[in-house]
């Protein structure tokens, strides 16, 4: 005897599967940023993504690293200062 | 002087014979877009020729001068603009890809400012995609494909704002508008030979211009002298309230206003020798050592200058990184940053969320920093000189980040601190590709550094050459 299975069910049943990490994002009809993108990197390309991450690691530590004094202003609203002579 | 001569001149030499009526817009137009469809279009230089919009922009300008209604020095020039400058009903596709199609409503602020002051909008031009906001390695990181440099096609012209720099050295334009975040009005200027301005961040409104980061995107002139590039930013500079970013005080410096001296001599120039290491080409140091020679000869006060040991390339990446993923962000959440030809564009968003909150915070104290002792450095000199790259223009068919593999501060630093930069032809390698000279100055002192530029330009003659043009292919 078969089952017949709503669409629903064989849809849960597929996203819920491994191959569900294969898919392209976005998937069709899905809300963007559903699937992270780690997840559709083949092998070589997560190395190199973990190679970004490094470098941008070692930027931040080269910051972490300055002496920064407390109460600093950040330069968030940005002002070019005009000459002073 | 003939349409064609005047294309190879520079905007202040043809603008007098368009206001005696010498010289036709209409000719001038069809002269620039005549060489654009072929050089322009074979250097892989042209987004989009604007050929409709052109002809209008000419014919009124023809119409104007002959009734006595003559605009300025741009008025009948013929520009082509970087293809992130938004220009109403035609595709502005920010050189990617996912965007090619994309049209807006309105004219970018500067692309109105140059209407206004009569000048003929020939061609969108050539871009690296998304000005490189998701990263890249290859110069063919572009819709358009890689942009070939025009004194030796084999190389690359630079980017990201590559068709501006190849079509303004090629001569098919009088001159073109760029962009730049770090770099990508100054590199394309000295690998192509001509003179790039990058403005004091706030001069020139970004409206209608593409955002890759907020803190730090400028707009500017690239032309084929110091003076030209003063010119343009005359009539693209100023306040502009739609731009939260546009300086509201400039203290009148639009378009490098009389300087408090033109004369040379009261100049403290101080100049900057940073440590490229074994990349630092010897040709690009001969020829920078010849220019400070020159510029010592026109009389200012030259001396050595050191930059403070500060994470200045650090602080850069980090901002651009952080801001370029926010700014791209429903690129790369809708999966199309996957069209990008640029394979880490990928993963660029996944890599700049791993820079905290706190660390983003942190970059942005370190700027400050970097900006007061900018002012300190500015305390001693009134300019700052260095060779523009420590290297001639890179094969196309090189990985960037080994042709790019040296620290640049004061490049990063001058971009964290929005300073006037200005690159200038200073020579040639033995197989004859051009050499860059920079001179930065304090923020809004465009004044001196673009006067600087004309004095040395008045005594030498490397930004009058012009790359050889290939002949023409037969009818």
């Amino acid at each position: 005897m078969t089952r017949r299975i709503t669409r629903r069910t064989a849809a849960k049943l597929v996203l819920s599967a491994s191959a569900a990490l294969a898919l392209p994002i976005p998937i069709a009809g899905e809300p963007a940023g559903k699937t992270s993108p780690r997840a559709i990197l083949r092998p070589n390309e997560r190395k190199l993504l973990e190679k970004s991450v490094g470098q941008l690691r070692v930027a931040a530590r080269k910051i972490q690293q300055m002496k920064i004094p407390m109460g600093t202003e950040p330069a968030f609203v940005f002002r070019a200062q005009p000459p002073k002579k | 002087m003939t349409p064609e001569q005047a294309l190879d001149a520079t905007v202040a030499e043809a603008a007098p014979f368009i206001r005696s009526r010498q010289l036709s817009p209409v000719a001038l137009a069809e002269a620039s877009l005549a060489r654009l469809e072929t050089t322009g279009r074979s250097l892989n230089a042209v987004a989009a020729l604007t050929r409709v919009r052109a002809m209008e922009e000419a014919h009124t300008a023809e119409q104007e001068i002959a009734s006595g209604r003559y605009r300025g020095p741009l008025h009948g020039i013929p520009y082509g603009a970087k293809d992130l400058l938004a220009t109403k009903g035609i595709p502005t596709g920010w050189g990617a890809r996912p965007l090619k199609s994309q049209t807006f409503e309105e004219d970018a602020t500067v692309i109105r400012r140059l209407r206004q002051a009569g000048a003929v909008l020939v061609a969108k031009l050539a871009m690296i995609e998304l000005a490189g906001g998701l990263g890249y390695n290859t110069p063919a990181a572009s819709s358009s494909g890689a942009t070939s440099n025009p004194w030796d096609r084999s190389r690359w012209s630079c980017g990201s704002s590559s068709g501006s720099g190849s079509c303004t050295a090629a001569a098919l334009v009088g001159f073109a508008i760029g962009s730049e975040t770090w770099g990508s009005i100054l590199c394309p200027s000295a690998f192509d030979g001509v003179s790039g301005l990058r403005p004091t961040y706030g001069l020139v409104p970004r409206t209608g211009a593409m955002a890759l980061s907020w803190t730090m995107d400028k707009i500017g002139p690239m032309a084929r002298s110091a003076e030209d590039c003063r010119l343009v930013l005359g009539a693209i500079a100023g306040n502009d309230p739609a731009d939260p970013s546009s300086l509201v005080e400039t203290g009148g410096r639009e378009g490098g206003a009389a300087p408090p001296s033109s004369d040379a001599r009261a100049y403290r120039v101080g100049v900057v020798r940073p440590a490229f290491g074994k990349i630092y080409d010897r040709e690009v140091e001969a020829a920078f050592e010849e220019a400070v020679r020159a510029i010592s000869g026109l009389g200012p006060t030259v001396s050595d200058a050191k930059l403070p040991d500060l994470p200045f390339d650090e602080t850069a990446v980090l901002i651009i990184t952080v801001e370029g993923a926010a700014a791209f962000e429903p690129l790369i959440t809708s999966g199309r940053v996957r069209e990008l030809v640029e394979p880490g564009a990928k993963w660029a968003g996944e890599a700049a969320r791993s820079v905290s909150g706190v660390d983003y915070v942190r970059a942005m104290q370190a700027r400050r920093l970097i900006q007061q002792a900018f002012e300190e450095i500015f305390d001693k000199y009134d300019l700052l000189i260095s060779p523009t790259m420590p290297i001639v223009a890179a094969p196309l068919a090189n990985k960037l980040e080994k042709a790019f593999a040296y620290n640049d501060p004061l490049g990063s630093g001058g971009n964290l601190a929005g300073l006037p930069a200005l690159s200038l032809p200073c020579g040639f390698s033995k197989t004859g590709l051009p050499i860059g000279l920079q001179v930065v100055g304090r923020p809004l002192d465009e004044s001196r550094v673009l006067t600087l530029g004309r004095l040395y330009q008045e005594n030498t003659d490397w930004h009058r050459r012009r790359p050889p043009r290939p002949p023409a292919k037969p009818a």
